[in-house]
């Protein structure tokens, strides 16, 4: 999709750094920052050449996920809104879904690193996302097969209403 | 995935039909045990209502198959969103079609429910435990009798008349089509909200004194099917902003004949006397309408109808066909009235119903109308 705006002409973008688990540094624009409610409720309060993040929870290869999935939010919520303001027509919505759907169609170890990295930032679109992939994998499948592609160990009684 | 935090385990399972969490009790103690819990099953509940994540249940209603509970003669078929009921004499009935759960409440101080009046049933789930209430018309008094606390309310003079024969319950209020005795006889809204305790009427989308209006809730909002007796078109509205009488749009007109075309083997009438009822959307945009022994899909856009078909049922028309909420709370769990212990009882699914067999629920994701497995049970 076109990004219906144009970087150069706007002023430099004030940029943050987040810093991941493992000691690596992710230079990312304020706005793409504040997509985490974790960030954006403290960010007010600090100074302006402190904005720097240490996630101690985020693997450098989960944050680069992250930070790919809401440059792209920030980026398309401005050609949606860009486009309702011209009132020209924009299948903008339609295509994001389409893109989050893509973008959440990962291995299970990498989903429940998204899962839980959406968790302790609290982004909340993604976090939905997140929960709600996990529900369509979980739901029409065996309890064999969910104990074993999620690692769940079998500690239940005998439960009597279990054999339906 | 086995180390998530509680709240997110939570958040995923409430995101599954009931059914599946039924099946999912074996997987662990902490999804067993979540399937239990009252706070847990609430939310479910109303996740479930806010997704519009229904199901069709499908009830057959012959003589022999009917849903009866085991050591008792009691019958059970009248609906509400999540539950199959049935008054009879001084005893309500309350069975959960999704956990075979089910409750027997007496009143003493009913000698018998009459059979005449008009029913509504609703789930408060604000209350502190949680509480389903029947509410009931006779004449001009209406009754709404408690289930947890096994007691009455009474409104007397109400002037209002309804029709409906079991209400529609949508935002914690009962509604039937009626009109008022002493104001006129236009056909209207009439609501009871049992969490407010307060009746409310609304103008219906036309103004008419001839009765021909079917409620319904589609897409989670209230709707009303017209179709009058010398009228060939059926006219769809929904009620764009609920409470509000101006905010009735209108879905859709279809030809009576459209409806028509289909046999019907249980009946024989004139296009005059179809009166439909609207059941639910499909993932592709068709309206399911339950029309006597028949079951159709219209396409609004295409105008055309169709007859779903669900491979292992061949006749719909001995069947009572409900939209449902599958629901796993727990209907014993106000032993906070324990005092009445000695007078509800409420069992768990094993003791439970005869009809079993008789009785389909169909989730609406597994059903696409094209083709369809018979359930696994």
């Amino acid at each position: 999709m076109k990004d219906s705006f144009n970087p150069s002409i706007e002023p430099p973008k004030k940029t943050v750094t987040l810093v991941s688990s493992d000691g690596y540094d992710f230079e990312v624009e304020e706005e793409v920052a504040l997509e985490s409610q974790v960030i954006k409720d403290g960010f007010e309060d600090k100074a302006v050449d402190d904005r720097e993040y240490l996630l101690f929870n985020v693997h450098s290869d989960t944050l680069e996920l992250i930070i790919k999935y809401c440059e792209k939010h920030v980026s398309s919520r401005k050609s949606i809104s860009a486009a309702a303001a011209s009132s020209s027509s924009s299948n903008g919505e339609e295509a994001l879904k389409e893109w989050d759907e893509h973008f959440i169609s990962v291995d299970t170890n990498t989903l429940y690193d998204i899962l839980m990295a959406a968790d302790y930032l609290n982004i909340k679109s993604l976090l939905d996302l997140a929960i709600q992939k996990v529900a369509d994998t979980i739901h029409g499948r065996s309890p064999e097969q969910i104990r074993k592609k999620f690692n769940i160990e079998n500690d239940s009684i005998i439960d009597p209403w279990a054999s339906e | 995935m086995a180390n998530l935090p509680h709240e997110l385990v939570v958040e995923i399972l409430t995101r599954l039909p009931a059914k599946s969490l039924i099946k999912f009790r074996c997987i662990c103690k902490q999804w067993c045990k979540l399937t239990y819990d009252l706070t847990f099953t609430k939310l479910h509940l109303s996740r479930s209502i806010e997704r519009h994540d229904v199901n069709l249940l499908a009830n057959l209603t012959e003589y022999y198959a009917k849903e009866i509970l085991v050591g008792s003669d009691i019958t059970l078929f009248r609906y509400s969103n999540s539950h199959i009921y049935s008054v009879e004499g001084s005893l309500v009935c309350l069975l959960n079609p999704c956990t075979n759960e089910y409750k027997i409440v007496t009143f003493e101080n009913v000698s018998s429910f009459q059979s005449n009046a008009v029913y509504g049933f609703g789930y408060d789930h604000t209350s502190e435990g949680e509480d389903y209430k029947l509410v009931c018309f006779v004449n001009s008094e209406v009754s709404v009798y408690s289930l947890n606390d096994v007691s009455c309310a009474k409104f007397s003079n109400v002037t209002y008349r309804v029709w409906e024969d079991s209400g529609i319950f949508l935002n914690g209020a009962v509604h039937w089509i009626g009109n008022d005795r002493e104001k006129n006889l236009l056909f209207r809204v009439i609501s009871y909200n049992i969490v407010d305790k307060v009746f409310h009427e609304f103008l219906g989308p036309v103004s008419v004194e001839e009765s021909g209006m079917k409620l319904g809730v589609l897409g989670g909002e209230l709707c009303v099917l017209c179709c009058y007796y010398h009228d060939d078109i059926i006219n769809l509205w929904v009620m764009k902003n609920y409470g509000l009488s101006d905010s009735w749009m209108k879905l859709f007109s279809m030809e009576k004949s459209v409806l028509n075309s289909f046999p019907d083997p249980s009946s024989f009438i004139s296009h005059r006397h179809i009166n439909p009822r609207p059941l639910c959307f499909t993932k592709s945009g068709e309206v399911l309408l339950r029309e006597r022994g028949k079951l159709v899909l219209y396409d609004p856009e295409r105008k055309i109808a169709r007859t779903p078909n669900i491979g292992f049922i061949s006749t719909w028309h001995e069947m009572d066909i409900v939209i449902h909420f599958a629901s796993l709370v727990p209907l014993n769990s106000s032993s906070g009235t324990s005092k009445s212990i000695n007078r509800v009882f409420a069992f768990n699914r094993s003791q439970v119903c005869s009809g079993r067999e008789s009785r389909i629920c169909l989730h609406f994701k597994d059903l696409n109308f094209q083709s369809i497995a018979a359930p696994d049970w």
